[in-house]
């Protein structure tokens, strides 16, 4: 069953067909959701929000980017979303986050272990994920998209849909971004 | 100087901590919690739906209450005024004894 088949079924309410579209994806979507959200429970809960997003509004998928890249974007808007709405609810509620001058979270403890890292490099990647959570969005996508999914630069470009060069320069802002926050920690 | 240098170092290899990452395992029941949340969000905006039409009805009935009231109340007046008009004329009438000159003719 090709993409084009797989929405039209979707859509006529063949829940075999919604089955192997999320049978396909989800690992995508919730490793996606993993890199941003950091949290396995909240990974799980917006996985399931993306696919009830993709089954309620495939009706209205027209076929100017490919099925992937289209849930590769719920996917990313919603985790985006996810952490603003997680923000303003800790705006309002006890403060447990150092802030810099700009209200930018400086410092979160570094306690995410990502299941598909091996051993020696747990505590390493933490303190990434903890860095990676200071990212502007953008870069942030960018990047996770990168190194989580593997996803060429060209596959981010149709997912932020921005131009190659554009996402090129994400990249390469974010990797200084990050060095320079790791250079600071290692030094402190 | 060596400190700055071991932090660069460190900061280099933590960046390459995640290059190898293996995909994390999805829980096995996600279709069944995403088929659960699609027919609990169906069932919701049923409600909604219903509980739309309710207050929809309701204000509708409000309307027509209004209206039905707003109409008896001016055929109220208006049936009013004449009585007073009618009674204008006929002690109009009375006054210049306007009945008597009329059988007169």
């Amino acid at each position: 069953m090709n993409d084009q088949e797989l929405i039209i079924a979707i859509t006529a309410g063949d829940q075999k067909a919604f089955r192997l579209l999320v049978d396909t994806y989800k690992k995508s979507v919730y490793n996606t959701l993993l890199g941003f959200l950091q949290n396995i429970e909240n990974a799980e809960e917006v996985t399931q929000d993306v696919f009830v997003k993709v089954y309620e509004t495939i009706g209205s998928f027209k076929n100017e980017s490919k099925l992937s890249t289209w849930i590769y974007r719920i996917s990313v808007n919603q985790a985006l979303d996810f952490i603003r709405k997680t923000k303003r609810k800790k705006r309002f509620g006890i403060i447990t986050y150092l802030f810099g001058n700009d209200n930018e979270v400086l410092h979160q403890p570094a306690n995410f272990e990502h299941p598909g890292i091996v051993l020696e490099n747990k505590e390493k990647a933490a303190i990434l994920f903890s860095a990676v959570n200071s990212l502007p969005d953008k870069q942030k996508t960018a990047f996770l998209l990168q190194k989580i999914e593997q996803c060429s630069q060209q596959k981010i470009a149709e997912i932020m849909q921005l131009n190659e060069g554009a996402v090129e320069s994400l990249l390469s802002r974010a990797k200084t971004n990050l060095k320079k926050q790791l250079i600071n920690y290692y030094s402190a | 100087m060596k400190n700055l240098k071991n932090a660069e170092k460190l900061a280099e290899e933590a960046l390459k901590s995640i290059d190898n990452i293996q995909p994390a395992e999805v829980n096995d029941f996600i279709f069944t919690r995403i088929q659960n949340r699609i027919e609990n969000n169906a069932k919701g905006y049923e409600r909604v739906k219903l509980k739309s039409m309710h207050r929809l009805a309701a204000a509708l009935l409000i309307i027509i209450a209004i209206n039905i009231i707003s109409v008896k109340y001016l055929v109220n007046k208006n049936t009013g005024n004449n009585d007073r008009q009618t009674s204008g004329i006929d002690a109009f009438s009375n006054d210049y004894n306007l009945q008597e000159n009329l059988n007169n003719y």
